[in-house]
Order: C-alpha cells, then structure tokens, then sequence
C-alpha cells in the first residue's frame, strides 16, 4: 500500500523497470495456473454423479451384483440395462399429462392473481397481499391429511386430477410473488391507450399486460416442470392403489424399494432410469439456460 | 353564472359523490375477480383442510371416522415415555431443526466461497460455471438414490471383504483407511445426507452470481481509489448488499428444511438409534408414517402438524421481525 501510494500518489508516474514487468508476468501466469488447478478440481468433483451414473448404467449383472468389487468405470458395456425404461411407459404418460396441466395453468393463473396487485389502486391491497405471502408458511404436512379427505370426498383421489387440480388457483404464493416483481415495472402508457380506445380489464390484461409477461411465464412453467417431473409426496398420497395412474416419480420409488435386500443386483438398471429421469431437466436447461439463470434475479428484488 | 371559479373546487354534489363512490367501488370489484381464483383456492384448498386438520387433531379420526373427540392427541404428544409420543416428536423435530440449520449455512456459505471463486474473470469460466452447476438438474429422487448406491456399506466379513460395499467404501479400503457407515448407521446418516447435499451448491452458487452481479461496479471503483482491499471490499461492499438475497434464500429454505419429505424415498426413515428413534424420521416423514402408515392415526397426526404450523409460523416472524440487518441498495 504503502509503496503504491509513493509511485503514483502525486501524480508523478514512474515507469516500471523491465525485471519488475517480467516477474509481474511470471506472478499472474502463476496465479491463473492455480486458478485452472482449483477449476479442474471443482469440475471433477462436481461431475462425479454424471460419471457415475452414466458408468453405472451401462455396467454388465456381473460387475454391479457384488461378485466383484463395485469400480466407477465399466469394464464391459451392455445398453441392456436401459430396457426397464419401457416397464415405465404407461407412467411417463402419465407424468406428461400432469406436468403439462400445470407448466400452463400455474404461470397462467399466478399472472391473473398478479395483475391486479402489480397494477391497480384498490381497498384492501395490502391485506390480499399479506394473505398471499402468509400461505408460503403453511407446510404442506398440515394439509396433507384433510385436503386428502377432501379429495376423497370429491372423488379426487386415484386419479391423476387430484394432481393439477390446484394449478388453477393462482399457481401458488412464491409464484404469485414472482409475477408481481415483474409485472409493476412494465411501462403504464399502453395500459392508458388502450382504456382510452374503449378496453376493458380484461382485454387490457391478455392483449397487452400478459404478452409483456412471456418471460416470466416461461421461466415459472419450466420451473414447474422440472419441480413436478420427479415429485413423489402428492403422487403417493393421492394415488395410493390405483398402480393404473402412478407418475414416474411414485412408479419408480415402488420399483426399487420393493425388494431391497438385494439393491446391488438392480443397481444398474436403477441408474439407467435415473440417466433417462435426469434427461428432460437437462434438456430445459439446454434451451433455456439464460432464463433459468436470470429468474434468480427476480426472485431477489425486494418485496 | 351564479357561481364564480375562484380557485376553490366547488363542494362535489350529492349525486356526483354517490356517482364516485360507484365508480370506486366498480374498480375495486374489477380488481377483486382478478383474485377471485386465489380468493376460492385459499378457501378450498388451504382454509377449510386448516381448520378440518385442527378439529382432526381433537378427535381420533382414522380416514373413515371418529368416535370421540377430546385432547388425548396433545396429551399423548406430550407424555415422555412407553406410553407416549413426546420423545419421539421431540427426537423428530430435532433432527428436522439440526438438518435445516447446518444444510442452510453450510450451503450458503460454501456456495458463497464457490461463487467467489467463479466470479474470476478467467477464460472458459462460464462453462465451469454450467459443469459446476450440473449436479443440480439430477431429479432429487434420482440423485437420492445414486448417493444411496455410492454410500452403501456391508459389515465387513472376511471371506469378502468387498461385499455389499459402495464406491466410496472400496476407494477408503484402497487406500488403507477404514471403511464408513455413511446411511447405515444412525450416528452417521444424517451426516451422510448433508455431505451428498455439497454436490447441490450450485444452485447456491447462481444465487450469489446474480446476487454480485446486482451489484453496481461504481462501489468498487470508489473503493479501489480509497484503497480497500479485497477482503475490505468484500465485506464491506459485497456481503451487505447481497444481504436481500441472502435473506429471500435463508427464509424459503428454512421453510423447505422444515418439510423435508423427500429423504423418506430411498433412505426411509433410516437407521434406528439404540433408543429406537429413527435417524432420518424427519417431521413430515413421521406426520405421513403416522397418518398413512399401519395405524392411520390420521388425528394424532394433524395435532404434529399443527404443532409443526405454530413452530414455522413463530420462526417466519422472527425472521421477519429481526429482518433490520438486510440492507437494500436504494435506503
């Protein structure tokens, strides 16, 4: 600090010698080796479940059934194992009819419930506002027992229903709260124009205030998708005997817990499901990289 | 014109108050379908099973029926011993506690480390960003499962002494170490699970990004000129402003913590301690084992969650109300 402050403090610029360049050089090439060191390190330790898995799941009966011991790289390769996919069908096609329902109408019910409370003046704003942000608290166990006996007495339950049901009901409160960060900061003017030309609330809310939204729209219906694919506490709740409607989730919890005396055995079959169930994330994740990355702005911006 | 403007509105009419009043009321209304859907939702799906779940909890509803209703389901929960479930509940909510506690603060503070290391400016490092984020698009359920399989461990027997041992066991025995019980010991399990949630600090890791990147450079230039080092900078600068984020993190995790479910899928409730309370028999896992498992104790389990409710509740108010530490940028 000291020594900075001599050479440059009153403005007077002293040039570097050439053996102070060369060991400035030397000291940054350093700095930045070490710098690659600490990312491979990183890099392999953070692709070890890839690794994993993918070796796992292509590992022949002999080298994962313990007659050997367990190693990370196959020492012979088979695709067999990926045939117990095909067991899923059934549940994948169920999972898509319940991620679809919801990655739609969460996004879609979340900005209806937002569009008044990023947009309007009106009594008793604050209070719907607290009410909404007071239902992130409420966990889910306490619902779990009477919205199960509620389901039951609608004759939700055993159907894949009782699973989007709630997507029409303003898509939950973080969600809300999202749309309503982003939603007060678009311009007003267009709002005006269009009340003026003879527009109505709603026209003003799905021609003009909605369309602004496709973003976040976006970013809310990945993010169901990927939050539902492998959820298994409502499939397992509300399916409960009916093997006809599991989602994937559920059906591969009950395939692999049923026997697990002998897990070693199924082991590679096992992480040839969790390669095809890390699929469609990934995926998202390919096309919609930036956005996913993004949202985490919203989600910060103060309340 | 018997009326002369001058600069002094003239008292609104009757009509014309009535008139506004209407049209106030109009807009509110308009304002008020917009919400009708979460209006009709909370009262359906959140309001009414809140208010069941508490009658619930006084009664000893099965599923099918009650036949008497009382406050033996509290009493129970608060009996030590034999004859009731307080151990068991206290044993529950602790470990719920300790697990939210130490994943939430080592999470935040080696993403935060990690961020700091990828917020280099060094060639490629937003492709080591994206590997390093990867692990946390494994479904959690599958990556529960992987981590299953790479901690497994088998008392060792000498004939095999490779038998039923994981990845992670038969690198240790490489090496000359001894082998660990990870998710088979109940001294163990819970450190297991925090150790295979390090793998997750990615998504973290992109919290802190964004939260740095929030940040306007003209703070660091200032400071630069003042002579701040790194470290100044750091906490002076960064930390305080990344503090909204941090906070918005810190309370949905800890609502996220409290209801961790998802462990009971390929861990159960794991291993028993020598007491017989089960390592990994998380609060929502023991509200579902309660009222779904063999007994369908479904009232006694609406009185944990209600116990459970009036703990979060506290919690989330607390933090609300000692929230004085978060500065945001524009105060």
């Amino acid at each position: 600090m000291q020594y900075n402050n001599i050479r440059f403090g009153n403005g007077i610029h002293v040039p570097y010698t050439s053996a102070e360049r060369k060991a400035a050089k030397r000291r940054n090439a350093l700095i930045t080796s070490a710098k690659y060191l600490v990312a491979a390190v990183l890099v392999v330790f953070f692709l070890f479940p890839y690794v994993f898995m993918l070796c796992k799941s292509v590992m022949q009966p002999w080298e994962v059934n313990g007659s050997v011991p367990v190693h990370l790289f196959p020492k012979d390769i088979t695709f067999s194992n990926y045939k117990i996919v095909g067991q899923f069908a059934r549940n994948f096609g169920n999972t898509f009819i319940v991620i679809a329902i919801n990655a739609v109408f969460i996004p879609l019910s979340a900005c209806f419930v937002a569009y008044p409370l990023a947009r309007h003046k009106f009594t008793g704003k604050k209070t719907m506002f607290a009410i909404i942000m007071a239902t992130v608290m409420i966990p889910t166990s306490v619902l779990m027992v009477p919205q199960y006996t509620l389901y039951t007495q609608f004759g939700l339950t055993k159907k894949l229903v009782s699973l989007w049901i709630g997507a029409f009901w303003g898509g939950g409160a973080l969600n809300i709260f999202l749309v309503i960060q982003f939603m007060r900061v678009l311009p007003k003017e267009m709002d005006a124009a269009a009340k003026i030309d003879g527009a109505n609330e709603f026209q003003i809310f799905a021609r003009i205030v909605l369309p602004l939204c496709a973003n976040i729209v976006l970013l809310i219906a990945i993010n169901t998708v990927i939050g539902m694919w492998m959820d298994f506490q409502g499939p397992l709740v509300y399916l409960r005997g009916a093997p006809e409607k599991y989602t994937v989730g559920l059906a591969f919890y009950i395939e692999f817990n049923k026997d697990s005396a002998d897990f070693a055995a199924v082991s590679a079959q096992l992480m040839s499901m969790c390669v095809v169930m890390t699929l469609l994330p990934i995926v998202l994740f390919m096309f919609f990289q930036d956005r996913m990355i993004g949202g985490i702005k919203v989600g910060g911006v103060k309340g | 014109m018997d009326y002369q403007y001058n600069g002094v509105l003239p008292p609104l009419s009757k009509e014309r108050k009535r008139k506004r009043r209407l049209r106030r009321l109009r807009d509110d209304l308009k304002s008020y379908v917009f919400l009708l859907p979460f209006i009709v939702g909370a009262l359906v799906f959140t309001a009414y099973p809140i208010i069941m779940s508490l009658l619930f909890s006084f009664s000893d509803w099965n599923g099918g029926g009650a036949t008497q209703m009382g406050i033996f389901n509290y009493v129970e929960l608060f009996t030590r011993g034999a004859t009731g479930k307080f151990d068991f509940m206290i044993h529950s909510f602790g470990i719920t506690f300790l697990f939210t506690i130490v994943s939430t603060v080592v999470n935040l503070v080696l993403s935060y480390v990690l961020a700091l290391f990828l917020y280099n400016k060094i060639k490629g490092i937003r492709i080591i960003r994206v590997l390093c984020y990867l692990p946390c698009l494994i479904p959690g359920l599958a990556s529960m499962y992987l981590w299953k399989d790479v901690f497994q461990y088998a008392t060792p027997s000498p004939l095999h002494p490779y038998q039923g041992l994981g990845l992670f066991n038969v690198w240790l025995k490489n090496l000359g170490l001894p082998t660990a019980t990870f998710f088979s010991s109940a001294s163990t399990a819970m450190a297991s699970l925090i150790i295979s949630g390090l793998w997750n600090l990615g998504g973290g890791m992109i919290m802190w990004l964004a939260a740095f990147g929030n940040i306007s450079p003209e703070y660091y230039e200032a400071a630069k000129i003042d002579g701040a080092g790194y470290f100044r900078r750091l906490f002076s600068i960064t930390l305080p402003l990344s503090t909204p984020i941090l906070f918005y993190n810190m309370v949905v995790s800890l609502i996220a913590g409290l209801q961790v479910f998802g462990t009971m899928a390929a861990y159960g409730v794991g291993p028993s301690d020598k007491h017989g309370r089960a390592s990994l028999n998380f609060i929502a896992v023991y509200i579902y084992m309660t009222a779904f498992g063999t007994d369908s104790a479904q009232g006694l389990a609406c009185a944990m969650s209600w116990l459970l409710f009036v703990v979060i509740g506290a919690l989330t108010l607390i933090m609300f109300k000692t929230g004085g530490w978060v500065k945001y940028g524009d105060e």
